[in-house]
């Protein structure tokens, strides 16, 4: 039988109702503003024309984003770097986490303090440099793929994942029959971990995915950029172009031009953010279980 | 027992990793460098430095035994000529037939290329193998410092925007940068040296305290208006309002109000007397504003006044400054969002020059219609200030141009540098080979012909006035950074425009090519010569000053929290947030904050910089 809602109850819901929906407008304006500006006139953006709607709808940024080949280039990069970035993160975190989830570890406390040592300690990043340097890793696309390759807090999250959720008598019973450790890793560990282990693919993929600062780095050559890099590259191409704009020291048709990339550069980096991003906005509703699961999923229970 | 070990062992190794991470401060003058320098002090640079050294000198054994062969016989050959394998009959070749010389070259790139013209043409015509390392303008600070910090520098640094600290800390103090001074003279570097005696402030600014030079400039034109931001009055109004062109700043706030009140566009709520804001370029009509008080460029920072160096916001005449620009907010001269416009928001409130009677930046770059209606300002008077003078910049690059140490083909490097100070490379650089000299390399299908207009044509544009984005000869897309040797207006001051040195490429003759006033680029420099010329004044040639470490660790340190503070407090005052009674106290608030130990730097530096360009100028005859 459905419970009679008091009047106190109808306008508790109301101001909710209310509540939610601005908080719902707040988060969800900068996208649509987003999307709206993209598709825009680059004169009524820079006049603060656009709010609600597009303004002089044009695909012209989109145009000038896609006819650049770097966007593509930046792409496939950033597709190469985040699939086979996230194989080598997991490929590392499950298995580290697995072992140092097993109290008979001989020197467990001390390898889980080294490992908590580099979470706040670390040799900057001229040494980080040099070390690849020496690696003949720099300005290659295996820098990008091997940095980062083990975040220490996805493994502690995953450790307390296999400490918690697989039960130790699980392994007793296989050890009794005659598994090896090898054996109960790969068949009984990893087919009980699929939830973390999607866990951890989805937060290394989005930080991978979103990442620019060690191509920045480690690389020099255009080819090797990444989407995010060649995003930041436009971005800051407004400003570049207003500076050579004001040198005053170049022609009237440079500076005509310097002035019309600045235009387009305001609604293409918009373009470009809508672009970028879109993968990830499309993945998200598939993995969203995963990510909420994930969220509490390494946390100590009862 | 064994925890207790344990525990001390980990609290020793996390001893020891506090300090390897917290070890002396790194000089962060360069803001852009913080990332890369938080955690690498100066000696541990060196350390890692002298251990790179040392690795390379192991790796070297065998070459260097081969070498000290070379320099026996280069010794023996010293004696016919002072840099034997490089060819000095002539610019071209640099190095002579048979000799393999391969130097690496790092450069700042903003867009990729599949060919760079500038070098190819180096090249190919100096017979050296250019080992290209293009890195992307925002990646150059970061790029830049690890290089420097891991010691593995290319030979030649193009473009990477060495400042004077850096120059200073690398070169006079660590010994990393190629000192030039031995390789600057008559015989390597006869274009150079030609380029020094017509301007003798240049080897001033690029000589360090220590009397080494480890860059090669970029000379732009002496000091000349028709290359620099400044305001512009709609004459057209003028004339409608019946007024002269201001020339004291009375008349000038007179004729503003008068804009207002009669509206001779009939633009209504559209008017906005002063065309500008903030943002755009930097406030460049607040500059114009502020140079009627006396201040030379109207830096609300440090400046001339009165010959003396000053910060303006610290002055008594700087508070006049003030009240008139709140008063110009307050009556709606300014528009009310003159803070937070930027130029591209600007730009529609100004198009059709019917809305402004001052604005900034070059008319035509802001309003497609209506530009020719402005015109230059001439410099104002005021009560404080009665002399008509509009400062011009140090026009001077420097810090893009810079040799590794310990290359092994310095002099080739410098020979090659000269050929940047030639007429032909200030052309080229901007607008390719011309068409006899057949040097497009594939890359394009012909070079320029300057017809009789003095119009500039490219045989594959159908014979059109050229410069189109898909076409490679212009600046950046020729993959030349033309940040050094002699820049394309280097005899605009004499006038000639840029194209004169087309036309003498081509012809042999130099010639004044006149200014077309219907093109908005040559109408706001002619109005810019003719207006403000007889009133340009050299400005504080800052770029000029060279501090050492220390001092410019806290030039840095006062100046961006005075900067800051400074534009934060006048927007105050400006908007009537702060009263302008408080001016005195923001002055005090200044003193406070170490006005007085900035300016006091750089009144020495100036001080220093002026003898030392008198004494230059004595020894060399010009005095």
């Amino acid at each position: 039988m459905m419970k009679m809602k008091s009047v106190q109850d109808k306008v508790f819901d109301i101001f909710n109702i209310i509540f939610m929906l601005l908080v719902l407008v707040v988060m969800l304006y900068p996208l649509w503003f987003t999307i709206i500006v993209s598709f825009s006139d680059p004169l009524a953006v820079g006049g603060g024309k656009v709010w609600i709607l597009p303004v002089d709808p044009t695909l012209e940024a989109y145009q000038n984003v896609f006819k650049s080949d770097m966007i593509w280039i930046g792409y496939r990069n950033t597709i190469f770097y985040t699939v086979l970035g996230t194989a080598f993160n997991i490929f590392l975190t499950i298995p580290a986490a697995y072992v140092l989830s097993k109290k008979t570890l001989v020197g467990r406390n001390a390898l889980s303090w080294i490992f908590l040592f580099t979470m706040y300690f670390g040799g900057g990043l001229v040494p980080t440099y040099l070390l690849f340097k020496n690696l003949s890793l720099v300005n290659t696309p295996w820098v990008l793929i091997i940095s980062g390759g083990l975040s220490v807090y996805n493994m502690i999250v995953t450790r307390i994942f296999f400490q918690t959720s697989i039960p130790e008598e699980i392994y007793e019973s296989a050890r009794i029959d005659g598994a090896s450790n090898f054996r109960m890793f790969f068949q009984i560990a990893l087919p009980l971990s699929k939830s973390i282990i999607a866990v951890m693919t989805l937060f290394y993929a989005v930080s991978r995915w979103n990442s620019y600062f060690s191509a920045l780095v480690y690389t020099t050559k255009e080819e090797l950029a990444p989407l995010q890099l060649v995003l930041r590259r436009i971005l800051i191409l407004n400003e570049d172009m207003i500076k050579e704009i004001t040198s005053g020291s170049i022609s009237g048709d440079q500076m005509m031009d310097a002035l019309r990339k600045a235009q387009m550069a305001e609604t293409m980096k918009y373009s470009l953010i809508f672009i970028a991003s879109a993968p990830l906005l499309v993945a998200y509703p598939f993995v969203q279980k995963y990510f909420v699961k994930g969220v509490m999923i390494g946390s100590l229970k009862g | 027992m064994a925890k207790k070990l344990l525990a001390l062992l980990m609290a020793l190794v996390m001893m020891l990793g506090i300090m390897a991470g917290c070890a002396s401060d790194e000089k962060a003058e360069d803001p852009d460098s913080s990332a890369t320098s938080s955690s690498a002090s100066t000696e541990k640079k060196e350390e890692t430095k002298k251990e790179e050294t040392k690795k390379e000198e192991t790796k070297k054994e065998e070459p260097k035994k081969e070498e000290t062969k070379t320099e026996e016989k280069k010794e023996e050959v010293k004696e016919e000529s002072p840099y034997p394998g490089i060819n000095l009959d002539s610019m071209w070749p640099v190095v002579e037939e048979g000799r393999n010389v391969e130097i690496d070259v790092g450069t700042r790139y903003s867009k990729a290329y599949e060919d760079w013209w500038t070098y190819k043409h180096f090249e190919e015509m100096s017979g050296i193998k250019i080992n290209l390392n293009p890195i992307h303008q925002d990646a150059i600070s970061e790029q830049k410092n690890l290089m420097l910090a891991s010691g593995d520098l290319p030979d030649l640094m193009h473009y990477f925007g060495f400042s004077n600290a850096d120059v200073v800390n690398y070169g006079d103090i660590q010994g990393m940068l190629l000192d030039m001074t031995p390789y600057i003279n008559e015989t390597l570097m006869p274009n150079f040296m030609a380029a020094c005696k017509e301007r003798p402030d240049v080897l001033v600014a690029m000589t360090t305290p220590s009397g080494t030079i480890y860059t090669l400039p970029r000379i732009s034109s002496a000091a000349n208006p028709a290359y620099m931001s400044m305001s512009y009055w709609n004459y057209e109004a003028l004339a409608k309002m019946g007024l002269e062109v201001p020339k004291t700043i009375d008349e000038a706030i007179a004729a503003l109000y008068q804009f207002q009140a009669d509206d001779p566009y009939g633009v209504g709520a559209a008017n906005m007397p002063i065309g500008g804001s903030a943002k755009h370029w930097g406030g460049i009509t607040e500059r114009f504003l502020l140079n009627a008080y006396g201040f030379v460029a109207g830096n609300k920072g440090l400046d001339l006044l009165d010959g003396e160096v000053v910060y303006s916001a610290a002055e008594e005449n700087y508070a006049a400054y003030l009240e008139m620009m709140n008063q110009f907010y307050t009556d709606g001269i300014l528009h009310p969002d003159y803070y937070t416009l930027d130029s591209a928001a600007l730009k529609p409130l100004v198009e059709g020059g019917e809305t402004s009677l001052l604005v900034g930046a070059p008319p035509y770059v802001l309003m497609q219609q209506g530009w020719d209606k402005f015109e230059a300002i001439t410099p104002l008077t005021s009560a404080q200030n009665k002399t008509q003078q509009y400062g011009v910049g140090f026009t001077t690059m420097l810090g893009n141009w810079v040799v590794n140490a310990e290359t092994e083909y310095a002099a080739e490097i410098m020979r090659l540098s000269d050929y940047t100070f030639t007429y032909e490379f200030a052309a080229y650089v901007t607008y390719g080979p011309k068409e006899s000299d057949d040097a497009t390399y594939g890359m394009f299908e012909k070079g320029w012909v300057m017809d009789d207009n003095y119009q500039l044509h490219y045989g594959d544009l159908d014979g059109k006035v050229a410069w189109n984005e898909a076409y490679p000869n212009m600046t950046t897309s020729l993959g030349a950074n033309p940040s050094v040797g002699i820049e394309g207006n280097y005899r605009v001051a004499e006038g000639y425009t840029t194209f004169a040195i087309c036309w003498y490429l081509q012809t042999g003759e130099w010639v004044k090519v006149p200014y077309d006033l219907t093109n908005g680029d040559d109408h706001y420099r002619y109005t810019s010569i003719k207006n403000v010329g007889k009133y340009a004044t050299p400005s504080l040639p800052t770029g000029a000053f060279y501090f050492d470490e220390e001092t410019s660790v806290r030039i840095s340190d006062i100046s961006a929290l005075i900067g800051t503070y400074t534009a934060t407090e006048e927007a105050k005052f400006i908007t009537g947030t702060r009263p302008l009674s408080e001016i005195p106290t923001f002055q005090q608030e200044l003193e406070d904050l170490g006005v007085e130990e900035l300016v006091g730097y750089y009144a020495e530096a100036y001080e220093n910089y002026t003898e030392t360009y008198e004494e230059y100028l004595k020894n060399m005859g010009m005095g």
